[in-house]
C-alpha cells in the first residue's frame, strides 16, 4: 500500500532582488522586484508502508522544500500531496498527529527546562493516555539509553545527547511516518550508529514509514532500499541503491597482475571505454565503463601479452558516483 | 481532553522559575521606577490637597497596581513569536497536533501566572509596605477587576500575536517591539492616568485598546469607576477582542500561507 502519494507537485518562490549600493536599495523601497524561484519542479513518487526511503540531492536541491510540504509547513503552487490519505496542506493538524518530524538543525525540545518536561508537554499534545505514555516513554528510553539525561535542561546537553532527545520525542508517540531531515548532522560514530541501530529498529517493529534526507552516504548506504535522487528541482532517480551503482558507475577498476615486468602496453589496441591509470612491474591498473565493456573482454585483450597471474576488481563506490552526478560528469537522463 | 492545552500552560509556566535573578531583578526595576515616579509626585503636590481630582494618596496606590500590572502588559510573546520565526523554531511548533494560536495563546497564559506569581505580586505587596498602602479594597470592584484584567489579557495577546506575526513580513523584529513596548507605556496610563492628559488625547486614548490594559483596571480596582463606567470598558474591551482577533486571523492566514522558513 502507497501510504505517500506525490503528484507532479512545483514549488515557486519569490524572492526580492536587490540592486548593490545607496541607490539600488532606494530603488527596491520604491519599486520591489521579485524574482520567482523554482524550488521544486514537477515531481512524482509514491512510497510504500514500511520503507526507508533515501531522499538526497546536493544542498539546495529541493530536500528540505519537499519535506515541507510533504509536512503541511508550505503549500505547494501546483500538484497533488497524499499522506495516509490526508492532504497535509490542508488539514495540518489532522496529519500532525500521524507523522514525526526531525529538522537537523531545529530543536522541539524546550531550550530551558529539563528533557523530561519537553516529553511530558509532547505526551499531552498528542493526547497520550497516561498509560500509554509510560509504556512509550520507558521503551524509548531503553532503546536510547536516556535515562541519565532526563532531569538535564536541554541547554546543559552536547549535541549527540540532544539529537538522541530529538529523535526520542519525534518517535514519541509512534507516529506512522517519519521525516528525518539530516538526522545525524555533526555527530560522532558512536551515535550516529546508535541512531541508526533505533531507526531500523523501529522500522522493522513498528512497520514504521521512514523519508531520510542527509549528506551521510552511510546513513543511506544501511538504511534505505531505494533512493530517490533529486537535482535542481528534480527527480533523477527512483530506485534501489544497487541498480543504480549498475546504472552510472561508469568508472569502475580492475587490476591485473602479471609476470612479465616489461611494458607492451603499446602493442595493445586500446579503445575509448578504458584507460590505463597506472602501470608497474607487477600490476596494471584500469578505469573502465561496465556498461560498454565487459572484463572478460579486457582481459582478453591483455591475455596475449601477458601471462595473467590474478585480476582484482574494484566497484565504484556509491559516494563516488553522487560526486561525479553531482559535479555534472555524469548524465543523468 | 483539554489536557494537551493544560500541558502548554504548564510547561510554560514552569519556564520562567529557571532564570531566578532575572525574576529578581524585574522586581528590584519594578519598584525603582514606582519610587521614582511617587517622588516626583511628591514634590509636585506640595502641599495641594488634590490634583486633577486624585490626592496624593490615590495616585500612589495608582502607581503601586499600574505598575504592578505593567510588567504583565510590557513583556510577552511577541519576542517569542519573533525569535520562532527568526531561527525557524517555528517549523517544529507547527508540526504540534494543535492549532498556532491556540498553542500561542496557552503559551501566554502559563507566562502570565508566573508573572503574576513571582513578579507582580511580590512587586504589589513590597510597594504596599514600602509606601503604607491602604489595602482596604471593595470585594465587588476585586471582582471586576479580575474580570477585566482578564479581558486585557486577552487584549495584549492578540497585540502581541499581531506584533510577533509582523516579524513575517519586516525579518527583524526591534522595531516592533520598541514600538509596541512604548505604545503600551505611554498610552495605556502607567506613566500618569489619563486625568493628567489634555483633554482631546485623553479623548484619543479612550478610545484605543491600551488604556484598558492598566487604566480601567487600576482605576475599577480603587473604586473610581461606576457601574455604568465599569459597563462601558467590558463593552469596549468586548469590541476590541473581536476586532484585534479578526486582524490577527488575516495576518496569521497570510503569513503562514507566504511562510519562508528562513534558514533551510
Amino acid at each position: 500500500m502507497n501510504i505517500i502519494k506525490v503528484k507532479n507537485i512545483s514549488k515557486e518562490y519569490k524572492i526580492s532582488k536587490h540592486e548593490n549600493g545607496f541607490i539600488g536599495y532606494i530603488k527596491h523601497i520604491l519599486n520591489p522586484k521579485t524574482e520567482t524561484f523554482k524550488a521544486v519542479q514537477n515531481i512524482s513518487f509514491e512510497i510504500k508502508e514500511g520503507e526507508i526511503v533515501g531522499y538526497l540531492g546536493e544542498n539546495g536541491a529541493g530536500k528540505s522544500t519537499t519535506i515541507k510540504m510533504l509536512t503541511g509547513l508550505l503549500t505547494p503552487t501546483s500538484g497533488e500531496i497524499e499522506v495516509n490519505g490526508i492532504v497535509p496542506y490542508k488539514n495540518r493538524i489532522e496529519n500532525n498527529f500521524q507523522i514525526g518530524a526531525v529538522f537537523g538543525q531545529k530543536t522541539q525540545l524546550w531550550w530551558d527546562l529539563p528533557v523530561i518536561e519537553s516529553f511530558k508537554l509532547i505526551g499531552s499534545l498528542y493526547k497520550m493516555s497516561k498509560k500509554e505514555y509510560e509504556s512509550n516513554l520507558n521503551w524509548i528510553i531503553e532503546k536510547l539509553e536516556l535515562q541519565e539525561l532526563l532531569n538535564k535542561q536541554v541547554k546543559n546537553l552536547s549535541l549527540g545527547q540532544k539529537m538522541k532527545c530529538e529523535i526520542a520525542a519525534t518517535f514519541l508517540h509512534k507516529p506512522k511516518i517519519v521525516y528525518l531531515d539530516e538526522p545525524t548532522i555533526g555527530l560522532d560514530v558512536l551515535v550516529k550508529e546508535n541512531i541508526r541501530k533505533f531507526i531500523k529498529e523501529v522500522n522493522k517493529e513498528f512497520h514504521t514509514t521512514i523519508l531520510l534526507t542527509t549528506h551521510d552516504i552511510k546513513d543511506v548506504e544501511e538504511l534505505c532500499d531505494r533512493i530517490i535522487l533529486i537535482d535542481k528541482g528534480c527527480i533523477i532517480y527512483d530506485g534501489s541503491i544497487n541498480t543504480f551503482k549498475i546504472k552510472y558507475s561508469n568508472n569502475d577498476f580492475v587490476t591485473i597482475f602479471k609476470k612479465e615486468s616489461e611494458s607492451y602496453i603499446a602493442k595493445i589496441k586500446m579503445n575509448n571505454e578504458m584507460q590505463i591509470v597506472e602501470e608497474t612491474k607487477n600490476y596494471i591498473k584500469i578505469k573502465y565503463n561496465s556498461q560498454k565493456i565487459s572484463i572478460v573482454e579486457i582481459i582478453d585483450l591483455f591475455k596475449k601479452y601477458y601471462t595473467i597471474e590474478n585480476v582484482e576488481t574494484n566497484e565504484a563506490k556509491f559516494e563516488e558516483i553522487l560526486k561525479d552526478i553531482y559535479r555534472g560528469h555524469t548524465n543523468v537522463e | 481532553m483539554l489536557n494537551n492545552y493544560f500541558g502548554i500552560i504548564k510547561s510554560s509556566f514552569k519556564k520562567g522559575f529557571v532564570y531566578k535573578i532575572d525574576n529578581l531583578l524585574s522586581i528590584v526595576n519594578r519598584i525603582i521606577e514606582v519610587s521614582v515616579l511617587i517622588f516626583i509626585w511628591k514634590a509636585i503636590y506640595g502641599g495641594t490637597v488634590s490634583i486633577n481630582g486624585m490626592n496624593l494618596e490615590t495616585l500612589i496606590v495608582y502607581y503601586a497596581v499600574a505598575y504592578s500590572l505593567n510588567h504583565i502588559m510590557t513583556w510577552g510573546i511577541n519576542e517569542y513569536i519573533a525569535s520562532s520565526i527568526k531561527n525557524g523554531r517555528i517549523n517544529m511548533e507547527l508540526l504540534y497536533p494543535i492549532d498556532y494560536m491556540k498553542y500561542f495563546f496557552c503559551y501566554k497564559l502559563g507566562m502570565v501566572l508566573r508573572q503574576v506569581m513571582i513578579i507582580s505580586m511580590p512587586t504589589f505587596i513590597i510597594l504596599s509596605v514600602l509606601f503604607h498602602i491602604n489595602l482596604s479594597f471593595h470585594f465587588i470592584n476585586i471582582l471586576f477587576f479580575v474580570l477585566i484584567t482578564f479581558l486585557s489579557i486577552i487584549i495584549i495577546f492578540f497585540i502581541e500575536l499581531i506584533f510577533g506575526l509582523m516579524t513575517f513580513y519586516t525579518t527583524s523584529d526591534w522595531g516592533l517591539q520598541v514600538l509596541k513596548k512604548s505604545l503600551i507605556t505611554i498610552l495605556s496610563g502607567a506613566i500618569a492616568p489619563l486625568e493628567f492628559f489634555p483633554t482631546i488625547i485623553a479623548k484619543i486614548m479612550n478610545i484605543l485598546p491600551f488604556t484598558d490594559l492598566i487604566y480601567s483596571p487600576t482605576t475599577t480596582l480603587l473604586g473610581m469607576n461606576s457601574i455604568t463606567g465599569i459597563s462601558i470598558i467590558l463593552i469596549r474591551q468586548f469590541i476590541w477582542i473581536l476586532v484585534l482577533y479578526s486582524i490577527s486571523k488575516v495576518i496569521y492566514n497570510t503569513a503562514i500561507k507566504n511562510i519562508t522558513i528562513y534558514g533551510g
